[in-house]
């Protein structure tokens, strides 16, 4: 006869960087049953559009999350552009891309530190947050801030990266380059990430479509879908095919992320040399005309949704944002029954968890 | 700009079952008000082109879920009911107001539209 017991995992815990609580059924060391609660970070920003204009909400989009908010600043910015019918100026979408890659290289690196740290690698989590050192400080050399850069305006962005501050930052991506490459010698050859990692968390191609995983989860179970196909900004321009591995399991979406970061230090460099000379925002009248618009954009760790309609005036009537979190998270609901206890930190670290971002 | 059809809130399944068996997958549901109704846009994807269907319902009407045809929109379909107060009826897991609110949290917060919360065990009704 075997018992259940009911395990609380979190709010609060060693390998949760923000507070997200699951209730585990186990049978013994397995677990059977996995219940979400959130609202522990829960902050209705999108109501916020009642009482900002839309100019305003750009700066509370970019807050939404620390890690991808120039992403989130972009992708609320494409939406309000396409509502209004401007066309932002090539410049600025080169900007744009570059500034949006350097955030996914220090995301997934952030996220492998985590992950690292989760299962016991602290060598490791010290060499990937080392790495990220460097794109922090090319972010704040280039927008003036380490991790809110509010560099997107509705019309372009704010701040331009002259020929002289583009040499030093190419130098500056050889060294991440030369780290990066050191990373992922010990991801093929390390024993205890291939143990802890190799055959955890399966989710078939099927299973990762139909769930509606995005990014990296559902590219590491062999699904290429990456908004980035699509062309927006400057992606169009660029040479750009979407990183997939076929696995499904916890290896593969590491080896794609581990891939990303290098196609990420690609794309800025072609960025660079393929941005033209030319103005970087064009003005905005003060008031929107009505409608509605969809924009997606593929965030580290997926594809964001933001949704806006405008009946006029300054103010946007509805924001709806779908964060890649939210949506990956019916894929982790189904990953967890069937694993072992010690797996979960790993497991609720495979679809890069980012809380703040789900809740908004 | 998007492209969305109207359909009647008993068609809901049947709408959701036609893009499953087709091969979209979920992206999201969207609510908002209009005109002292919610209006609930349902998105799905294939190929990256989107395809939209849209509800009006009354404030103190039931909604299908579809999270026993897509388990995705088990999270949107629980968090719009929480926070506009859409109640949303066979849900694949229904957390009853508590997913992303407190026991003692506002209820719907989002919505101008008052409701009454209806889910069992609610300590706020």
């Amino acid at each position: 006869m075997s018992d259940k017991s009911t395990i609380p995992f979190g709010p609060q815990h060693p390998v949760l960087p923000e507070p997200i609580h699951l209730k585990l059924v186990v049978e013994d060391e397995k677990v059977v049953e996995a219940y979400p609660s959130f609202g522990f970070v829960h902050r209705g920003l999108e109501m916020l559009v009642q009482k900002k204009d839309f100019n305003q909400m750009v700066y509370v989009v970019d807050h939404i999350c620390g890690i991808c908010s120039a992403m989130h600043g972009q992708a609320y910015c494409q939406a309000v552009e396409e509502l209004i019918g401007i066309d932002v100026p090539e410049r600025a979408k080169y900007l744009r891309v570059v500034w949006a890659e350097l955030h996914r290289i220090h995301s997934h690196l952030l996220w492998f530190g985590l992950l690292a740290d989760a299962f016991g690698f602290e060598n490791l989590f010290m060499l990937s947050w080392r790495i990220r050192e460097k794109i922090m400080d090319i972010l704040e050399a280039t927008a003036g801030n380490r991790v809110i850069i509010s560099v997107n305006i509705v019309g372009g962005v704010r701040r331009d990266i002259d020929t002289e501050q583009a040499k030093w930052l190419l130098d500056e991506l050889k060294e991440v380059e030369e780290g990066l490459k050191e990373l992922e010698k010990i991801v093929k050859n390390n024993y205890t990430i291939k143990q802890r990692t190799v055959g955890i968390g399966v989710l078939s191609k099927e299973d990762a479509y139909m769930f509606g995983a995005v990014g990296p989860t559902l590219r590491g179970s062999g699904v290429p879908i990456d908004m980035r196909t699509t062309g927006y900004a400057a992606y169009g321009n660029l040479d750009f095919e979407p990183v997939v591995e076929t696995d499904g399991d916890t290896y593969a979406r590491t080896i794609v992320r581990v891939r990303e970061m290098f196609q990420s230090i690609d794309l800025v460099r072609q960025a660079l040399n393929k941005m033209p000379e030319g103005e970087i925002n064009v003005k905005v009248k003060p008031n929107l005309p009505a409608g509605e618009v969809i924009t997606r954009v593929e965030q580290p760790r997926g594809e964001v949704f933001y949704y806006i309609k405008s009946s006029g005036g300054k103010n946007l009537d509805r924001l709806r944002i779908r964060t890649p979190t939210f949506a990956n998270l019916a894929s982790l609901l189904h990953m967890l029954p069937g694993s072992t206890l010690a797996d979960v930190p790993v497991l609720v670290l495979t679809i890069d968890p980012c809380i703040s971002c789900t809740e908004r | 700009m998007i492209n969305s059809r109207e359909v009647k809130v008993d068609e809901i399944e049947k709408e959701a079952k036609y893009y499953y068996d087709n091969g979209y997958r979920f992206v999201t549901e969207t609510c908002l008000e209009e005109d002292g109704k919610f209006k609930i846009i349902y998105t799905f994807e294939r190929e990256y082109e989107l395809e939209n269907f849209h509800v009006y319902v009354n404030p103190a009407e039931e909604v299908p879920s579809i999270s026993k045809i897509y388990f995705a929109a088990l999270l949107v379909e629980n968090e719009i009911q929480e926070l506009f107060g859409v109640k949303f009826k066979n849900l694949a897991i229904d957390f009853e107001g508590l997913l992303f609110l407190g026991e003692y949290a506002p209820i719907s917060p989002q919505a101008s539209i008052e409701i009454m919360r209806r889910d069992k065990g609610d300590k706020n009704e």
